[in-house]
């Protein structure tokens, strides 16, 4: 038989090998086995289609980690439509309804599916959905699964919206071949095998939380899904659940490493066994030496094992991975000179005890049908072992590009990350981004959105301000230009402009005289200019 | 009613202000949650899930995702201490 070329194919193949694979869901209580949660999906796809969804739309889903949000994805997979995950709020907040509407506009969405558990969330989403024709999965059910709509690996299946600003979101198309492509690579990249089993916490509409998922039902192996609050209110608690039901492979950012050594006092972390945890997935964000081997000292006495630990690298615009360290080592960190990385662009080896060392982990090798190679990212000459350029990349699971604007491609075909790495020993090693982005617990925050804040703040003269990263690409400065006498007070005005639209806490707020901001001949303000200017 | 919500609105300051390490002053109960310096969304989670211990109640994300002020959050948890114990039974 060939190979299945869509996701619904793929899982209905995995389903014949394991029907009875458990897939439990923390919201709700919900268990279920695989062949139940396809024919759910399958009984969906027809109500959607039923509901005027056809091939080629895209639909917005609107769920938390639950049963529904795989019914929906896999369903309007079935019909050749295209699912648009929305982000869920932690809180109320402004920015909360701009991003939304954000995504709508960019995604043309004309439908969105709405978890029937998330009636309470119409007060937060305000006018948001306005336009649109919001639908509930509570409507959706028992319904006659659809004909074949002969859906090829061509069709997209998901936009992936992790990329751009509020103001201006970047939709990322990602064909279902993408997406099997994904899922084949992180299978083969840890050896998954019918002995795993996988949990997840992160939220399903991002891109490690949702493919981290999808390659448990893929193969099958059982799979369990928490809330992330789950997580974030009571790291401790969550390590306790997923250790006593044997989870060998898990996705993690950087910061949770370090929430769960802060939660489990020393002379209690005995009380843990963490043996089974085989593939302990660090990615998502930079990784912080001092984190990753915070967390293995910690948790040595409790059984978890260095070589458990696997840096990765992935991206949105990747469907997800793109390099893995390697699955039976420790993490490699390679300890550089940093002003000479700084100044030079040149990774040189110096001892770990040196003065100036800077220590970058090692995020391993190409997975599967994936192409790593690094660029001068002004003139794209390829760059020799320990030379910093950007991450250029192409493979089976890399996007064919955004639903709109500027297209992230070289012209010989290779897709621009915006990260910025070396190769040393044939593994890469990320130093910073050339994108101005800045990523804090996992949540992506652009300038743009920064300057958007304040911009008709009445302290800021005729508009003028510019947000950037500092040099370090660790810190978001504002620069505005005011006719106001500089004070704590006006700056921590607009501070708090900053974080309650877009939840950015740490920005660093400069208050220049009119004029003082640098412009490019077409009025244009400059970042670069800035940066130089007020540091 | 109305003096448990103040009585509530006090306890729930206390453990936003110790959350957020601030002093118990600066967290008003009208104001932006996540206006207050050193806001993201793991204080707020961390602060829902000492509210939770303190009364011995459970809020669901999607009760959270529609808090804004202190005074949001004291007013649900009142809602949810009514609904448990309608009697003011034990438990």
């Amino acid at each position: 038989m060939a190979e299945p070329s869509t996701l619904h194919a793929a899982l209905a193949a995995a389903a014949r090998r394991g029907p009875d694979t458990p897939v439990t869901f923390h919201t709700g209580r919900e268990r279920l086995g695989l062949a139940d949660l396809l024919d759910q999906s399958h009984a969906m796809a027809g109500a959607l289609a039923a509901a005027g969804v056809r091939r080629g739309d895209r639909v917005g889903l609107l769920c938390q980690n639950e049963a529904d949000f795989f019914r929906v994805l896999i369903g309007l997979g079935v019909l050749g439509a295209c699912a648009c995950p929305l982000p869920l709020p932690t809180m109320a907040r402004d920015g909360y309804q701009v991003r939304v509407r954000g995504v709508i506009a960019a995604a043309q969405i004309e439908t969105v599916v709405v978890s029937e558990r998330l009636t309470r969330l119409r007060g937060v989403l305000g006018p948001a959905l306005d336009g649109t024709t919001a639908v509930s999965t509570g409507d959706l059910r028992d319904h006659d699964a659809p004909p074949d709509s002969g859906v090829t690996g061509e069709d997209d299946l998901i936009v992936q919206f992790t990329s751009g600003s509020t103001a201006v979101p970047k939709g990322v198309r990602l064909s279902h071949a993408n997406v099997l492509a994904c899922l084949t690579a992180i299978r083969d990249g840890i050896e998954l095998s019918g002995a795993d089993r996988a949990g997840n916490w992160l939220p399903l509409f991002h891109d490690m939380g949702l493919f981290g998922s999808l390659t448990a039902l893929y193969y099958p192996i059982p799979l369990t899904v928490w809330q992330p609050s789950v997580f974030v209110k009571d790291p401790a608690h969550w390590l306790r659940l997923m250790s006593e039901i044997g989870v060998t492979a898990c996705p993690l950012p950087n910061f949770a490493y370090d929430a769960m050594a802060r939660a489990v006092p020393a002379d209690e972390v005995t009380d843990y066994d963490l043996s089974n945890w085989r593939v302990a997935f660090n990615g998502a964000e930079p990784i912080a030496v001092d984190t990753l081997e915070g967390f293995l000292d910690h948790f040595a006495p409790a059984g978890f094992r260095q070589e458990a630990m696997l840096p990765v690298y992935g991206l949105a615009e990747a469907t997800l991975p793109v390099t893995f360290s390697e699955l039976t080592a420790p993490p490699r960190v390679d300890w550089v000179d940093r002003p000479q990385l700084a100044e030079t662009g040149k990774a040189v080896p110096v001892d770990r005890g040196s003065p100036n060392s800077r220590g970058v982990v090692s995020v391993g090798r190409p997975v599967t049908n994936m192409a790593v190679r690094i660029a001068d990212p002004e003139t794209g000459a390829l760059q020799g072992e320990r030379v910093v350029g950007e991450v250029e990349i192409r493979g089976a699971s890399v996007t064919a590009g955004y639903l709109r604007g500027e297209q992230p491609f070289t012209e010989d075909g290779w897709l621009r990350t915006g990260d910025l790495g070396y190769t040393a020993g044939g593994e890469l090693h990320i130093t910073g981004r050339r994108k101005e982005m800045i990523i804090v617990r996992g949540d992506n925050y652009y300038p743009e959105d920064v300057e958007a804040a304040v911009r008709t703040d009445p302290g800021v003269h005729r508009r003028r301000c510019v947000a950037y990263l500092d040099e370090g690409a660790e810190r978001m400065v504002l620069v505005v230009e005011s006719t106001e006498e500089d004070s704590p007070a006006l700056r921590e005005r607009l501070r708090a402009l900053v974080a309650t639209a877009t939840g950015l806490e740490d920005v660093r707020v400069v208050v220049a005289p009119p004029q003082a901001i640098p412009r490019t001949s077409s009025g244009k303000l400059q970042r670069l200019a800035s940066r130089a200017r007020f540091g | 009613m109305s003096e448990d919500v103040i009585t509530v609105i006090t306890t729930v300051t206390e453990i936003v202000a110790g959350e957020f390490g601030l002093p118990v002053a600066a967290v008003d109960a009208d104001v932006d949650l996540s206006s207050l310096e050193g806001a993201d969304s793991v204080k707020v989670l961390r602060a829902v899930a000492k509210i939770e211990r303190t009364y011995d109640i459970e809020l669901e994300d999607d009760q959270v995702f529609g808090l804004k002020t202190v005074r949001d959050a004291a007013t649900l948890v009142v809602a949810t201490l009514a609904e448990k114990e309608p009697s003011g039974g034990g438990r």
